[in-house]
């Protein structure tokens, strides 16, 4: 394996300065979303937001913690339904909702878990997946008054209560013909960055470390301290919290939930998309929703002029290449999307961690002389990679129309890197400017300098027409 | 010398089906003692580590350690009594960083829970640099800190060993059971780790019940000396004495 | 409603008879789980097929019933061993993960293949057991007989007759021939078995075959309870049998065709017969889905190997 091309200390200030750039090009990506995008763009992205949830519910289980949960759409549901009902029948609001739905989704994941997780082997995935199998009937009994909540079998109907009230207008995108898709959009993202920001912190500690290491070795895990069934039923309970909250956003984006959108097969997605982002990573769960909710689009539309099988319009097909997927990334590529990702980013950075006195553990600058000038070079690839990577994805939320996509997808990768790309390159070129830079950074500096300006003029423009010509 | 054992099995029989892997073994240890346990393979020693840290139960018998009845408790409880053990297959967590490794073996003693974790609560922060800096001086006692941010997986199967011998020193453990700790070492190796389990005893205040095939290395260090064969116990004592015993000669010489 | 006991022997009839069936695929399930302590989630899909291979050949092709099925089997059979060659060897046993999604893909992959081939509608596949032959003295149709005053189905004798022809020979092959010997010595301990020159690998391929046999068998005997054979016919059907088969002990074979037939018994008499009397008919099948979760759960509180199963102790 080639060396990285850059070395860095943690928390130095070229370690900050990289984080930054990628906080910029995740903060721009999101910002530039709604307003890039068509409403049923945006409504297929929430879809994939949602499902990322979803996904990192089901990574807690079977990728931190090496248990099979395929039962994770029956949480999705009640988290769904409890909302449904709360919101139309009682007319609570979504944010009074959430705390209910997070507890029941808790109980529930207690009530499953605790059987099942006493014991070792797979008995989790045994019981998760009757729980799957059964839910979409449960929700027809008329008994109780489960019926008349859940709406029985023609599904229940939420008002779309959801529009931005007056103060929250400057979000963007939030007005006009995309505002309530746009600020669904909106409490989706804040939704989803606070699980983010609670689940990595909790994976990062102490409760979290006790999770991974039964995951890895469960009588090493149990000499040192840690009580297996408790951890393993508190993980998955979080877990079932977690989806019943993406079952809450769920009925948020769609405004209406029925039994049968709560499947096995649901259950399944949710494990493609853990498979394809990559198990046991938090971002692999944030690019498996994408891809699910791309793949089942896309083999939606194509499955028609190629004379295939549909049911309502919704063919086997998805179903094949789900079902290949899986094998082929279990076969060759069994880290996922994003384990390639970091293959990429491990030969273009590579991070040293400190010693308890502040000291890197490696040394950091054992480069050649020349090796000094690969880094203004190293920064324009770090300029370009990410918005690449991401604006791929981008293209692939938008095949409708293919040509149209590439021509998006050249636009917005210029939105994307132009404001970074200029900020690398004019960082370079200061450091040569006091001198501790060789003179060869200087064509890739004013390089990166320029795509940056170019880039900047557009989103100035694009602005303009947006905002202000109101085009 | 009236000192009170520290560890005391008394009558532990062991039996997996039509197998008797340990036949009414009793002995006792007393605090701050270097035992040698040995004998042949599939004699019974890591079954013996095995109904200590309670992964396995025994069929009869009890093990007490500083008057607390081990065999009442569950595996995760052990630890809370000071009592730590290495395995002869490893159990390391593979898929952790080696500090990481490290920081889980104090579990026991760190108190963050879901809620402060999940909120980074100024305590927990705390404790979790605490731990981290704890840690990294445990590598340091084993010369481990090269590997610290490295993967567990994928290490050389001797510093895998000593890894697992500083996860269980951060949680000042008062007994460690050593499950064959110098298996695929170079005879250098042994002789330096022989002299390391020497000073760290010292340095903490350790009780060490060591399992190792390395004859020169148990004689070495060992105070007392307990031989099985076949799961029962056929000597007991001093190593001098123990040694030159004809029915442990026996033993060796009809197992190889 | 009044408790009606004069119907209560049609209802275990009925119970003992899909009980069977469920047992039939049950026995699938565990044949592969006692090698390898796999849960196989295609299964169900991979008996599906078996059952189209049988629509095929006898109502396309117009072989005759019984040797469809011989020959379906044995298809099955070859299919298994395929897949256990090609797909799941390669990887290491003891890790769970990366087989379960291998075996999840083959569930949709299977299903959405049959899916296109033949449509998701039902299919009438002949009844084996349709009529009873000229010299039985039968009643209604020539379907039934009567015992204890009440109709026994033509249908469930034939069924019950089948699965133990099936579960003789099954006897014989594992106890009698080599390649069951092996079987045998493998699922009770790998390692000693390959110390012993046992080969592994083609041991776990001669289990896949007889499991995917067995779930050839169950599906064709289900398939008229549906009315015919479809590519999603057997989702409830592989519930019920992991159901069975949890309850018996997963690593017993014996214990899942008891298991199976219990649960069968459970639906058709606590849910069908108690359940009509306190819900109305409505409810059926959802509360047999319900009972099949509950059945886990319960086994999973009270006696987590089963009623027949054996406790483990993991080596260290
Ligand atoms: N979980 C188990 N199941 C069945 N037999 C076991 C188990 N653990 C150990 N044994 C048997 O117990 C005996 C003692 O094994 P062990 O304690 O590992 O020996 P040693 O560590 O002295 O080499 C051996 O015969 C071994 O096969
Ligand atoms: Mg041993």
């Amino acid at each position: 394996m080639s060396a990285p091309l850059v070395v860095v200390a943690k928390d130095s200030a070229e370690h900050k300065r990289w984080q930054y750039v990628q906080w910029l090009y995740l903060a721009g990506f999101l910002l530039l979303t709604p307003l890039v995008l068509e409403p049923f763009e945006i409504g297929k992205m929430n879809r994939a937001l949602i499902m990322s949830v979803a996904i990192l519910a089901v990574n807690l289980v079977v990728g931190f913690n090496g248990m099979l949960a395929l039962g994770h759409s029956a949480f999705m549901g009640i988290g769904a339904f409890v909302t449904a009902s709360m919101v139309q029948d009682e007319n609570w609001d979504y944010w009074q909702v959430l705390p209910v739905v997070l507890i029941v989704g808790f109980i529930m994941g207690v009530v499953i878990g605790l059987p099942a997780l006493r014991v070792k082997g797979l008995y989790l995935a045994l019981v998760t997946i009757a729980q799957a199998a059964v839910f979409p009937t449960l929700v027809n009994i008329d008994e109780l008054g489960i019926a008349a909540r859940t709406g029985g079998p023609n599904g229940k109907g939420v008002s779309e209560e959801v529009i931005a009230p007056s103060y929250l207008e400057w979000l963007p995108g939030v007005d006009g013909a995309r505002g309530g898709s746009a600020y669904r959009y909106w409490i989706i993202v804040l939704m989803l960055g606070i699980t983010l920001l609670v689940i990595t912190n909790y994976l990062r500690s102490r409760p979290g470390r006790a999770v991974l290491a039964i995951r890895d070795n469960e009588a090493g895990a149990a000499v040192y301290g840690v009580n297996l069934p408790v951890v393993k039923t508190m993980n998955f309970a979080i877990s079932a919290s977690l989806g019943s909250l993406a079952g809450l956003m769920w009925c948020l984006d769609k405004g209406f939930v029925a039994g049968q959108d709560f499947t096995f097969l649901l259950a399944i997605d949710l494990i493609i998309g853990l498979v394809l982002g990559g198990v046991g990573t938090i971002q692999g769960s944030l690019v498996g929703g994408l891809f699910v909710v791309w793949v089942n689009d896309l083999t939606k539309r194509i499955s028609i002029p190629l004379g295939l099988y549909t049911l309502n319009g919704d063919g086997p097909l998805a179903k094949a290449i789900f079902g290949l997927i899986l094998i082929l990334f279990t076969f060759f590529a069994p880290g996922g999307i994003v384990s390639l990702a970091r293959l990429v980013s491990s030969k273009l950075i590579k991070v040293v961690p400190l010693t308890p006195a502040g000291e890197p553990i490696e040394p950091l600058s054992n480069f050649d002389p020349g090796m000094e000038s690969t880094r203004a070079d190293a920064a324009v690839k770090l300029a370009v990679v990410p918005p690449v990577l991401l604006a791929i994805g981008w293209l692939l939320m938008s095949v409708n129309n293919l040509i149209v996509g590439v021509l998006a997808f050249g636009l917005r990768m210029t939105i994307l890197m132009a404001p970074v790309a200029m900020l690398v390159g004019s960082n370079e070129l200061k450091a040569h400017a006091a001198g501790n830079r060789p003179d060869s950074v200087q064509g890739p500096a004013n390089m990166a300098r320029l795509l940056g300006a170019a880039g900047t003029v557009f989103v100035i423009v694009y602005a303009v027409q947006r905002f202000v010509l109101n085009y | 010398m009236q000192r009170v054992a520290l560890l005391e099995v008394s009558d532990i029989t062991v039996r997996f089906g039509g197998i008797v892997a340990l036949d009414d073994l009793s002995f006792t240890m007393d605090e701050g003692q270097i035992l040698g346990l040995i004998g042949p393979n599939g004699a019974g020693k890591t079954t013996l580590f095995n109904v200590v840290s309670r992964i396995y139960d025994p069929t009869t018998g009890s093990v007490t350690f500083d008057g607390e009845d081990l065999t009442a408790m569950s595996a995760h409880e052990i630890s809370r009594v000071g009592v730590y053990r290495t395995f002869q297959n490893l159990a390391l967590w593979p898929g952790m960083t080696v500090i990481e490794n490290v920081m889980v073996g104090d579990h026991t003693n760190t108190k963050a829970n879901v809620m402060s974790s999940a909120l980074r609560l100024p305590s927990m922060r705390k404790e979790e640099a605490d731990l981290r800096d704890r840690a990294w001086a445990a590598l340091e006692e084993l010369n481990l800190t090269d590997v610290a941010y490295s993967p567990a997986a994928g290490l050389p199967f001797g510093t895998l060993k000593r890894i697992e011998l500083a996860r269980a020193l951060i949680a000042n453990p008062r007994l460690i059971m050593l499950d064959e700790p110098a298996s695929g070492l170079t005879h250098a190796e042994v002789d330096s780790l022989a002299q390391d389990i020497k000073d760290l005893r010292d340095r903490h205040n350790l009780t060490v019940l060591l399992v190792e095939h390395h004859m020169r290395m148990v004689l070495g260090i060992s105070e007392k000396l307990v031989v099985l064969n076949f799961g029962r116990k056929i000597a007991d004592g001093d190593p001098d004495v123990v040694r030159n015993d004809p029915e442990v000669i026996e033993a060796y010489l009809g197992s190889s | 409603m009044t408790w009606n006991f004069d119907v209560l022997p049609d209802f275990i009839f009925n119970g003992l008879s899909l009980g069977a069936i469920y047992g039939t695929v049950a026995l699938a399930l565990v044949l592969i789980f006692k090698a390898t302590t796999l849960i196989n989630f295609a299964t169900g899909e991979l008996a599906m097929l078996g059952a189209f291979l049988v629509y095929v050949l006898h109502m396309e092709q117009g072989l005759w019933l019984w040797l469809s099925m011989l020959l379906a089997m044995l298809l099955s059979a070859g299919l298994g061993v395929l897949i256990e060659r090609s797909l799941t060897r390669p990887f290491d046993p003891e890790d769970h993960l990366p087989v379960v999604l291998i075996t999840l893909g083959l569930f949709l992959i299977i299903n959405a293949v049959a899916g296109d081939i033949w449509n998701y509608q039902v299919r009438i596949l002949t009844n084996p057991f349709g009529k009873f032959p000229d010299w039985v003295p039968s009643v209604g149709g020539d379907r039934f007989v009567e015992v204890l005053g009440s109709r026994l189905k033509y249908q469930s004798i034939g069924i019950w007759v089948t699965l133990a022809v099936a579960l003789f020979v099954l006897g014989l092959i594992l106890n009698k021939t080599r390649a069951g010997l092996a079987f045998r010595a493998v699922s009770s301990n790998v390692e000693s078995a390959r110390l012993v020159g046992v080969h592994t690998g083609r041991t776990l391929g001669f289990g896949w075959a007889i499991a995917s046999a067995f779930g050839t068998l169950g599906a064709v005997l289900v398939a008229p309870q549906l009315g015919g054979v479809n590519p999603n016919m057997m989702a409830t059907i592989l519930i019920y049998a992991l159901a069975g088969a949890a309850l018996g002990g997963l690593d017993s074979l014996g214990g899942a065709v008891l298991g199976g037939i219990l649960v069968g018994l459970i639906q058709a008499v606590l849910v069908t017969w108690g359940g009509v009397v306190v819900f109305g008919q409505l409810y059926m099948s959802i509360l047999q889905l319900a009972a099949a979760f509950l059945i886990i759960l319960i086994v999973l509180l009270f006696r987590p190997s089963g009623l027949f199963g054996t406790r483990r102790v993991e080596r260290v």
